[in-house]
């Protein structure tokens, strides 16, 4: 396993979780999470269910408060902010199952994702979110809760493009998705969120592999292993971070 | 003929009213899921700060509205404030049952300020009426439900055009994806609050131009308010409007053609009828699916 | 109501006393005092209507304005046209309150109770218009005169009165305590606190409110005759929303969980207002205040506020916080205590098998679950394991009748179960577990096990009410089958305590044993280990497992935590896209390429 480049250098940078402790109500789902995201750096966070992949990134934007532990962007702790107040910092949090709001047609969906600069300045960004998705062109003023699955993803993404954030967080992306949507959906993210660091939570590692540098395995609520994309290429070592055994994989 | 037109006018401007207090309750049910159940006694509290500053002091009608305004804004940020988030998202029936006990206090209190005498209100209102081809159009109930109109369409304009009015709609579908496009839970319910303490005093006003003004005046106008919500879905605000004017008419007519027991259990009839067949209304409908 | 409970009769001697106490003390009291206790009195026993139907069954109402008027016209009917006195009153008033308590409750077979709140405000507003209107009996505005009340031939003064109306909300309050303290209690703060535990315990929600709805109707309607002949003149004007608001308030200042607390509530509402007479106009606005006060920070009111200080100095106090889950060091728990089962045990009944074949569930459009076949045997632990979106808790629900089957059959023990509500599939034998936990908060964990056994109890409310033999024989059984599966699943020391002062590993527990305490003979477990440390995980499923050996249960585990699953389970099955995508013994399965590729992506 190589050496987790973030440790030692929490304050020149990025996003920094440390000793993450979480869970729902008494219920605990986060043991004691470290990572780290460097500027520019795109990390895919990957485990089975239940490992705590969600609830780490509803930790960072805000949506759980951390029990124990300290979160950082850039330096400045997040811990504490409310929701609102971490988008306002320049996190962007692109939710499990879109959460686009069905009643708001799509370009009101987007212009919602400007609420913090005052609704203002949002039509260069609602062209490069067009641009990127030519489907919701078509489906500029039909309300967002007709969309179909894939086209609720992009307008998701959209809103996150529109957001200007300094960070971005997706989660479970593909899910639900056919694999061809779930490539042109990864070929976008490497389009519009090019320099933003990014912290992508997938269920399916082999996709994420590709579009993502440095990957962290969660199970169990800790972070089992964490190294380069290309580490984590072979079935085994994946398997094994996943289930905990050591034997009965195929090799 | 003429007689069914006429209900239909009188119902109108009725239902003008009742559109305006709807639309108070359903702007509080469709953000806050709560029914408010001290809309009618705070809206009249505030109708009793406009006379009394209108009229028993002097000071005319333009500064009255304005304490009466300013009273309404501050009443709704204190309810947010002192009520409304210490009992956070929590149980939705503590919410109901506080609004409750504000409500008989915010009666007493009235009556400690204001006395329980019956007060003409005098508002600034033309009077007299017009004779179109047979229906008689009452001139003060025309101008308020004139008002009734603008009101309405100022609140939707607010909620369409403006930066907060965006958030509140984001807020009122999913809260959670609105706190992550950066609406602030707290801003957007304060301002819901308020917005709504400030129709329920213009449907004050304006039932007390036409009536009078006096404890709990307001309360039968708000079983009809609540009654058009329930028609309209509660958590439909063209819904409630809808629904206002509808209850606004069926009134007016069962007052001419109906025997009088059904014109006195009518909001009733309907609610219970509209909740067994319909309980998300004539004009609710499931949000649009969420995948 | 726990810590009453442990010694059985306490609270009831007490209540005497209490009720002798004024009694005593009513002799020396003048006529004006007197009707106010009297009124008290009354108003105790309209709280403690709510006690039943809000604070137990969670329905509030705003219509007990409209059954109180409905007993006081009972009591001025029959006294105008029978001779039938007093007596007879009471009896029409119980039933005309009863009856329309339960015509008010019937909504609630479909709507939802703040619809139902709504409702009952509508009643309330169209009942006083009746009374207006219905003159003949009511006088309509003007009122009526209601005579002096004769009991059994003989005249009662104010004070005899009194009298009477304190023995019968000694007999209401006793009725309305048995029928809490037992299974229908039980039931309604099921239902109140966790609908969709108690539906799939065999509960049906709506008749559970309508039957609420119908015991509080009968307690005001008896009240309602008291109330006639202690104002002795009443006017429809009396029967307004904000009365029925003030019942309401009542039940809630007093403590709405709590009978006595409707005592306290009558009251401070009731009798304080009088006391505070000298300060004229204001009391109304303390009232209110008070009431919000008490809204925003003692949400259980005066008593539930008392019991509180009661737990934390009275003689009775806990002196060290509960203790925590013991764990064995090992991480082979699940074997251990499969070893234990398999050694000293036999099965006391068999499990029943399942077979599911060909079913389809889509919700929108999504299909969740597509033409999905499985085959459990009896008395054999299947698991069920897949990405998320696989289908493995929609078909969960399917089996147990929360999810609606589009196409394809679902047997149990050979019975077709398609068009069975969730409530009469637990009769067949179907158990089942929730992923998020389901609790009843501010019961304990014994009351948890014993509502695990509502539809195996063996008594009605009949010999409830009455502590009959069945309810004494019922509850002692059921009382040693909880104590039983207390023990299995180690939460025999922690019976008393409540759910809501529990570590999450133990609430855990708990969820599970109140789904297995009744033995169901097909258990089905949606991911019990969720949330839990691994080795609180091991250890719940093993000694669920146990369990499930020691009363011979067949059972279907989802669950995330692969590597337990194949441990555990005979056979596994893996979903994907809501298909089988493998179904065989866990050391096959791990080695399949479609199952491998479900979890990794190809």
């Amino acid at each position: 396993m190589a050496a987790d480049p973030g440790i030692g250098d929490g304050r020149s940078g990025g996003l920094v979780l440390r000793g993450v402790t979480a869970g729902y109500g008494r219920s605990s789902v986060l043991h004691g999470i470290d990572l780290t995201v460097r500027p520019g750096q795109r990390v895919a966070v990957l485990g089975p269910n239940g490992a705590g992949k969600t609830t780490t990134l509803r930790v960072v934007s805000g949506l759980v408060e951390a029990r124990t532990g300290e979160v950082t962007l850039d330096g400045g702790s997040l811990l504490g902010l409310r929701p609102d107040e971490i988008v306002r910092r320049g996190v962007a949090h692109v939710p499990q199952g879109r959460r686009v709001f069905p009643d708001f047609t799509v370009e009101e969906n987007l212009r919602t994702a400007a609420y913090t600069r005052g609704g203002r300045d949002v039509d260069d960004d609602i062209a490069m979110v067009l641009e990127a998705f030519p489907r919701l062109r078509d489906r500029f003023g039909v309300r967002a809760g007709f969309l179909s699955g894939g086209e609720q993803q992009m307008l998701a993404i959209g809103r996150a493009v529109v957001q200007r954030p300094r960070l971005v967080l997706i989660d479970e992306m593909s899910l639900g998705l056919a694999p061809i949507l779930i490539k042109e959906l990864y070929s976008r993210l490497d389009v519009l969120f090019a320099d933003v660091p990014a912290v992508i939570v997938e269920q399916n590692p082999s996709i994420a592999l590709e579009h993502c540098g440095w990957v962290h395995v969660l199970a169990g609520g800790q972070v089992k292993a964490s190294g380069p994309a290309s580490e984590f290429t072979s079935q085994e070592r994946l398997m094994q971070a996943y289930t905990g055994a050591v034997e009965g994989v195929p090799s | 003929m003429s007689g069914l037109l006429q209900a239909l006018v009188t119902g109108l401007m009725t239902g003008g009213v009742y559109a305006l207090l709807a639309l108070s309750i359903a702007l509080i049910f469709k953000t806050m899921d709560t029914v408010n159940f001290a809309t009618a006694s705070m809206g009249a509290f505030c109708a009793f700060l406009f006379f009394q500053v209108g009229t028993v002091l002097g000071l005319g009608w333009g500064p009255g509205l304005l304490v009466a305004a300013l009273g309404a804004v501050a009443l709704g940020w204190a309810v947010e404030r002192g009520i409304v988030r210490p009992l956070g998202g929590g149980d939705l029936f503590r919410l109901v049952l506080a609004t409750m006990g504000l409500d008989i206090l915010l009666n007493n209190a009235t009556q400690i300020f204001f006395g329980s005498g019956v007060q003409n209100i005098n508002a600034p209102l033309p009077t007299g009426a017009w004779d179109v081809g047979g229906v008689t159009i009452d001139l003060t109930r025309l101008v308020i439900l004139a008002i009734a109109v603008a009101s309405t369409a100022a609140i939707a304009l607010v909620l369409r055009y403006t930066n907060l009015g965006i958030g509140m709609r984001a807020f009122a579908q999913d809260p959670q994806a609105a706190a992550l496009m950066g609406v602030p839970a707290r801003t957007v319910s304060r301002w819901t609050w308020i917005i709504s303490s400030l129709l329920g005093l213009v449907a004050a006003i304006m039932v007390a131009s036409v009536s009078v003004l006096s404890v709990g005046f307001l309360q039968g106008t708000f079983i009809s308010a609540f009654t058009a919500a329930v028609l309209g879905g509660l958590s439909s605000l063209p819904g409630a409007v809808a629904g206002g004017f509808i209850l606004g008419v069926l009134e007016a007519l069962s007052i001419s053609y109906a025997p009088r027991a059904v014109t006195i259990v009518l909001p009733v009839l309907i609610i219970l009828v509209v909740l067994m067949i319909r309980p998300a209304g004539l004009f609710g409908r499931l949000s649009a699916q969420r995948a | 109501m726990s810590a009453l409970r442990r010694v059985p009769g306490k609270d009831v001697v007490i209540g005497l006393v209490v009720l002798l106490l004024v009694c005593g003390l009513a002799g020396g009291l003048t006529t004006y005092q007197v009707y106010v206790v009297t009124i008290v009195v009354i108003f105790t026993i309209i709280g403690a209507s709510h006690t039943v139907l809000f604070g137990a069954a969670g329905q509030p109402s705003v219509g007990h304005a409209a059954l109180l008027g409905a007993g006081v016209y009972a009591a001025v009917a029959v006294a105008a046209n029978t001779s039938w006195g007093l007596q007879g009153e009471l009896v029409a008033g119980v039933v005309v309150g009863g009856l329309i308590g339960v015509v008010i409750g019937l909504p609630s077979l479909r709507i939802g109770s703040l619809y139902l709140a709504i409702a009952t405000l509508a009643l309330c507003v169209v009942a006083q218009q009746i009374y207006f209107e219905w003159s003949d009996l009511t006088g309509g505005g003007a009122g009526t005169q209601v005579p002096p009340p004769t009991l059994f031939g003989s005249t009662y003064t104010p004070l005899g009165l009194l009298y009477i109306t304190l023995a019968m909300t000694g007999v209401s309050l006793l009725f309305a305590r048995n029928l809490l303290r037992g299974r229908q209690g039980r039931a309604w703060n099921a239902v109140r606190t966790s609908p969709l535990a108690a539906s799939s315990l065999g509960m049906s929600l709506g008749w559970q409110k309508v039957g609420a709805f119908g015991v509080s109707g009968a307690m005001v309607g008896c009240a309602g005759v008291l109330y006639a002949h202690a104002v002795n003149y009443v006017s429809p004007q009396d029967f307004t929303l904000d009365l029925s608001i003030i019942t309401l308030v009542i039940a809630i200042i007093g403590g709405q969980r709590y009978l006595w607390g409707a005592a306290l509530g009558s009251v401070f509402v009731e009798g304080v207002p009088e006391v505070l007479r000298a300060t004229g106009e204001f009391r109304y606005i303390i009232f209110g205040g008070v009431f919000v006060l008490i809204m925003l920070f003692f949400p259980e009111g005066f008593a539930g506020g008392v019991v509180m200080l009661w737990r934390r100095f009275g003689p009775g106090r806990r002196r060290t916080a509960p203790a925590a889950v013991e764990l064995q060091p090992t991480a082979t728990l699940v074997e251990a205590q499969l070893a234990r089962a398999t050694t000293d045990d036999t099965p006391q009944a068999d499990g029943v098998g399942l077979t599911v074949s060909d079913v389809r569930v889509a919700f929108g459009g999504v299909t969740a679950v597509d033409g999905v076949s499985i085959d459990v045997a009896p008395g054999s632990v299947v698991g069920l394991v897949g990405p998320n979106g696989a289908g493995k808790t929609t078909l969960l629900n399917a089996i147990s009748g929360f999810a609606p089957v589009e196409a394809g059959t679902i047997t149990v023990d050979g019975q077709a179960l398609r068009t069975r509500r969730p409530a009469q599939r637990r009769g067949l034998g179907v158990g089942r577990t929730f992923q998020n936990l389901s609790l009843h908060e501010g019961l304990t964990v014994l009351d948890h096990l014993m509502i695990g056994q509502h539809s195996t109890a063996g008594y009605g409310p009949t010999s409830q009410v009455l502590r009959l033999p069945p309810f004494v024989r019922g509850e002692a059984r059921m009382r040693a089958a909880a104590m039983e599966t207390a023990e299995i699943l180690g939460l025999a020391d922690l019976v008393d305590e409540r759910v809501e002062n529990l570590a999450y590993g133990v609430q855990k527990r708990v969820d599970v044993a109140r789904a297995v305490v009744a033995r169901p003979r097909l258990l089905l477990l949606d991911e019990p280990a969720a949330g839990l440390t691994p080795d609180e995980g091991d250890d719940l499923v093993g000694r669920v497992l146990v369990h499930s050996r020691h009363v011979g249960a067949t059972v279907v585990l989802v669950e995330h935590n692969i590597e337990l699953v194949m441990r555990v389970a005979d056979r596994v099955v893996a979903l994907n896209f809501g298909r089988v995508i493998a179904d065989d013994v866990p050391a096959v399965v791990r080695r399949q390429d479609d199952f491998v590729e479900a979890y990794l992506g190809s």
